[in-house]
């Protein structure tokens, strides 16, 4: 991967696919990534979104860019996309699997006793199954490579549930269980796979939340992103595992479960921790 | 090179004579700041002020070693007043003194019902009541001013299960969570950040001397760019127990699996 330590450029030549990368997290790790040099692949559910980014990429003079409309849930979509940045670029080094949702469509937090399945399966659907088909996608090109870095993106709530966010934790605890078993496999051939777990972010996320607004103590996308850059630049012979971060002024995370006397307002409803 | 980023801040590194500790020393002062090396060793207290001399552009002033014991309520008293007394503040504390055995006679790596009483309270005192009286020793200077950066070293046998035959060790490093935790919550709104650093196998003299079958370990100066990227990191976030590993593309025989959280 990476090991020459220049002040920019530390991802120069590389390719790096970024799902998600229309908004939030994933907008902000695009913009990161080619500012490190790296050639960039915005993949988002709407091209607009993604032309977005392109937009902002191009006003920054940064290495030439590829957009693709493409659904993470959807085996085919997944295919092309691989497919269309081989054609583009020759290969592929990093994903950063970013796209998530917290429910198909804006509405209140649910109760598992009043959730539809449909919106069960939708959220499984994007975030559990779309990180499976994403990373599924890069893995060949990453194994003929020898060597890849792959950063798929959880939640605190793949570490511990919240009340009425019963399939967003399960699907973001899934991507845990995934995470771990793919880093196992591919590890033989050089490729890692780390996984981020952002609290309250300022992403265009919560407005899929109806009645809940991001904390004002929200951070900033570009500090996941910061993060994101650091684990796909570190050594070949460190992986940082699981790393949290969240905002300072967050309150108590009961990372082991079980009831806190701390615990406040913050994490008692869905989707308050991104 | 770009910007120091701690330009005349001052640190105290505890174990900075050895390991994690004696490459935190010297990647801070490369970042400009001011460094007090506390540990229990006068001569390798003397080489890490050395390597801190020729690293760094800093003046020769800038770096103070003390010969003290974190294990004492005492020494870590005199810690803060010396280091107060030499720079006039407390920016930064790494707390990194820490032992996997006990003196040799008193081995700590045995099965619990082998495990010596005295050998079970030098892992403890040192790993964890250490951590206490560090910790306990910077805050009311970084209280005075609102403003602190602590990061504490625990261990990935600080965070999964425990290790059969290092029960004194995990204890300790379990208990280094906890206390960390708990502290991160009373000085969050005196603007002291606590994090916790969770290395996994690191190429220390403390691995060596441990003589475990580890394989693959990181560097010390890779542990200690993190140490630093955590207490540099903007003031609005915190990274909650970053545990950095060693990467091999090889699976390593008869080490334990640091996943499963």
């Amino acid at each position: 991967m990476n090991g020459k330590t220049q002040a920019a450029g530390l991802l120069r030549d590389q390719v790096a696919v970024v799902t998600g990368g229309g908004s939030g997290i994933g907008q902000a790790t695009c913009l990161r990534l080619a500012r490190e040099g790296a050639r960039v692949v915005v993949v988002d559910l709407d091209p607009a979104r993604a032309e977005e980014t392109l937009k902002r990429l191009s006003e920054e003079g940064l290495p030439e860019a590829l957009g693709i409309g493409a659904n993470v849930a959807i085996e085919e979509d997944m295919a092309a996309m691989a497919q269309r940045a081989i054609d583009r670029f020759g290969r592929i080094d990093i994903l950063v699997h970013c796209a998530g949702i917290i429910r198909a469509t804006k509405g209140n937090p649910r109760m598992v006793a009043e959730m539809e399945t449909r919106e069960w399966d939708d959220v499984i659907g994007t975030n559990l199954r779309g990180t499976f088909l994403a990373n599924r996608a890069v893995i060949p090109a990453m194994i003929r490579q020898r060597g890849g870095n792959i950063v798929n993106i959880s939640s605190t709530s793949g570490r511990q549930g919240f009340a009425f966010a019963a399939a967003y934790c399960a699907s973001k605890f899934g991507v845990m269980g995934f995470s771990e078993s793919l880093a196992e496999e591919v590890r033989t051939f050089g490729i890692k796979v780390q996984v981020v777990c952002p609290g309250a972010v300022d992403t265009p996320l919560w407005q899929q939340n109806a009645s809940i607004s991001a904390p004002g103590h929200a951070l900033p996308p570009e500090r996941v992103a910061d993060l994101i850059a650091y684990l796909v630049t570190l050594p070949p012979d460190a992986i940082l595992q699981n790393v949290v971060i969240m905002p300072f002024k967050a309150r108590r995370w009961k990372k082991r479960g079980g009831e806190s006397p701390g615990t406040s307002e913050e994490h008692g409803k869905a989707g308050e921790d991104k | 090179m770009t910007e120091p980023r701690l330009q005349d801040q001052v640190a105290i590194v505890t174990g900075g004579s050895s390991g994690i500790g004696r490459a935190a020393c010297v990647a801070l002062a490369e970042e400009g700041a001011r460094v007090v090396v506390v540990g229990r060793n006068p001569e390798r207290i003397e080489e890490t002020v050395n390597l801190m001399r020729a690293r760094s552009k800093a003046k020769h002033d800038s770096f103070l070693g003390l010969r003290l014991d974190v294990r004492r309520g005492e020494d870590m008293t005199e810690m803060a007043c010396r280091t107060l007394d030499a720079f006039g503040g407390i920016d930064i504390l790494v707390a990194s003194a820490g032992i996997s055995l006990g003196t040799s006679s008193l081995s700590g790596r045995a099965a619990v019902v082998d495990l010596p009483v005295a050998a079970w309270d030098e892992i403890i005192e040192t790993n964890l009541k250490g951590m206490f009286l560090c910790n306990r020793a910077v805050l009311p200077a970084m209280t005075a001013r609102r403003r602190g950066e602590i990061v504490n070293v625990s261990s990935s046998l600080g965070t999964t299960a425990g290790w059969a035959y290092a029960s004194a060790y995990c204890a300790s490093k379990f208990g280094v969570m906890g206390l960390s935790e708990a502290l991160a919550e009373e000085a969050r709104s005196f603007g002291i950040r606590v994090q916790v650093l969770v290395p996994d196998a690191v190429d220390t003299p403390m691995l060596k001397r441990s003589h475990l079958a580890i394989f693959t370990a990181l560097t010390p100066e890779e542990v200690a760019r993190l140490i630093v990227r955590m207490v540099c990191a903007p003031e609005d976030l915190t990274l909650v127990d970053p545990l950095i590993a060693p990467f091999s593309e090889k699976p390593i025989p008869g080490r334990r699996n640091v996943f499963g959280k």
